[in-house]
């Protein structure tokens, strides 16, 4: 296991790019409406966003990469690392990192590549970031982490065990190192007997998934890598204000608040209105909640989990963000 | 006779879970029920482990073919009961 700790890294601002029109699991037209409503009660999936098939995902991380920089008032000069987590890229290579970073003209100085990662990516993605962050000697050094996936291009049409529950999306993280105390614990890991529950079918050229080893990974695993992360953290779960899972169905994310004897209500939850956002999914929910709640500082929990199998989760306290917005392509 | 009390109350459980209005027993073969889908058998397995915290995985579920199969599987990794 990597129990890892970070310190003077912060969360800035967030932004969520996202398709503009609805799908809706009631209109699917391959499920009766008895298995509609059932599969609408126990996931909690009812809306969905789809991309246009013209659209590129590059261009979402450039809309989220523009509204950053404006809205938080940073200069593009000021970025130092481009980090995308995706596993949905337009084209293979160039990275989508250094796409972004020529078409914004950032500095040369500024180290840019992608992860190929799916559901916990954003917690990888923000560990390698505040690694790298504290590698540099100046303070003030800024980063852009961008995340998430057009699953609808990896889908089989009416392949009723993927498509009712992945929607397109995508978000850009803005982070900084400062000398404000801050202290972040990460619990990282990959769990070889789940390497098969999620796949990519090269012969059908769409995602296969199995919803009952995912299930079992998600239930039987996550709930033990947070514990340890809280024994590593020295926290008690009680004084966790809020538990920020990926978004992957209602059931098993309420499976893994009872494991964890929480309170369901410390779980926001984004998944009715937008489903499984795959690593844009941690971004979308804490934009949600951070919108709904008022409130000061606060102690998050995130944790993603999904393909590989890989879980990551974060432990961190953080004033609320900056910058917390959710926008239509 | 505690046997069947233990067999009537794990069919009754999963005739709940599956909101199956047939008749189960141990030799009633799933799949051949009309509520058998991915998602009801996901719903199972979840209740099953949040009854008996035993986790059941699909390679497991592949290899059976009847109730007999889940229940010897759960009492062979749980000293819990069904009864209440």
């Amino acid at each position: 296991m990597a129990l890892l700790q970070s310190k003077g890294i912060h969360l800035i601002g967030s932004v969520v790019v996202l398709p503009s029109e609805t799908t809706d699991n009631l209109d699917l037209p391959y499920l009766n409406q008895e298995a509609k409503e059932n599969f609408i009660k126990h996931t909690g999936i009812r809306h969905r966003r789809i991309a246009k098939n013209e659209d590129r995902i590059e261009a979402y991380f450039d809309k989220g990469i523009s509204e950053i920089l404006h809205d938080l008032q940073w200069n593009v000069n000021e970025i130092q690392v481009l980090i995308c987590v995706s596993q949905t890229p337009s084209t293979k290579f160039p990275s989508m990192a250094n796409q972004l970073h020529a078409s914004w003209k950032m500095p040369s100085s500024c180290l840019c590549f992608d992860i190929n990662l799916g559901c916990s990516g954003f917690v990888y993605g923000l560990q390698l970031v505040s690694q790298l962050l504290n590698g540099f000697s100046e303070k003030n050094v800024k980063a852009l982490l961008c995340c998430g996936d057009f699953s609808s291009r990896i889908i089989q049409k009416n392949d009723s065990a993927t498509e009712p529950i992945f929607s397109d999306g995508i978000s850009v993280t803005a982070i900084e190192k400062s000398p404000l105390i801050s202290e972040w614990f990460f619990h990282l890991e990959s769990i070889s007997s789940g390497v098969d529950a999620i796949t990519y079918d090269l012969d059908k050229g769409a995602m296969e998934l199995n919803g009952i080893d995912v299930f079992q990974h998600s239930v039987q695993f996550v709930p033990k890598n947070l514990n340890s992360l809280f024994s590593f953290a020295d926290i008690h779960q009680e004084k966790i204000d809020f538990f920020i899972l990926h978004q992957a169905n209602r059931l098993i994310n309420q499976s893994i608040a009872k494991k964890l004897q929480s309170n369901i209500e410390r779980f926001p939850t984004s998944i009715e209105k937008f489903g499984n956002t795959s690593s844009a999914s941690i971004p979308l929910t804490l934009i949600l909640q951070q919108n709904e709640t008022s409130s000061g500082e606060a102690t998050y929990c995130f944790c993603g989990f999904g393909v590989g199998f890989s879980i990551g989760s974060l432990l961190l306290k953080m004033p609320p963000l900056k910058l917390a917005k959710c926008v239509d392509f | 006779m505690e046997n069947n009390q233990e067999i009537n109350a794990f069919l009754s459980f999963v005739s709940e879970e599956l909101q199956c209005n047939e008749s189960l027993s141990l030799s009633t073969e799933f799949r051949g029920l009309a509520q058998w889908s991915s998602l009801n058998a996901l719903l199972l397995v979840a209740a099953i482990n949040e009854r008996t915290d035993v986790m059941i995985h699909s390679g497991l579920l592949k290899e059976w073919t009847n109730f007999g199969d889940i229940y010897s599987y759960i009492f062979t990794h749980w000293d819990g009961t069904f009864t209440k």
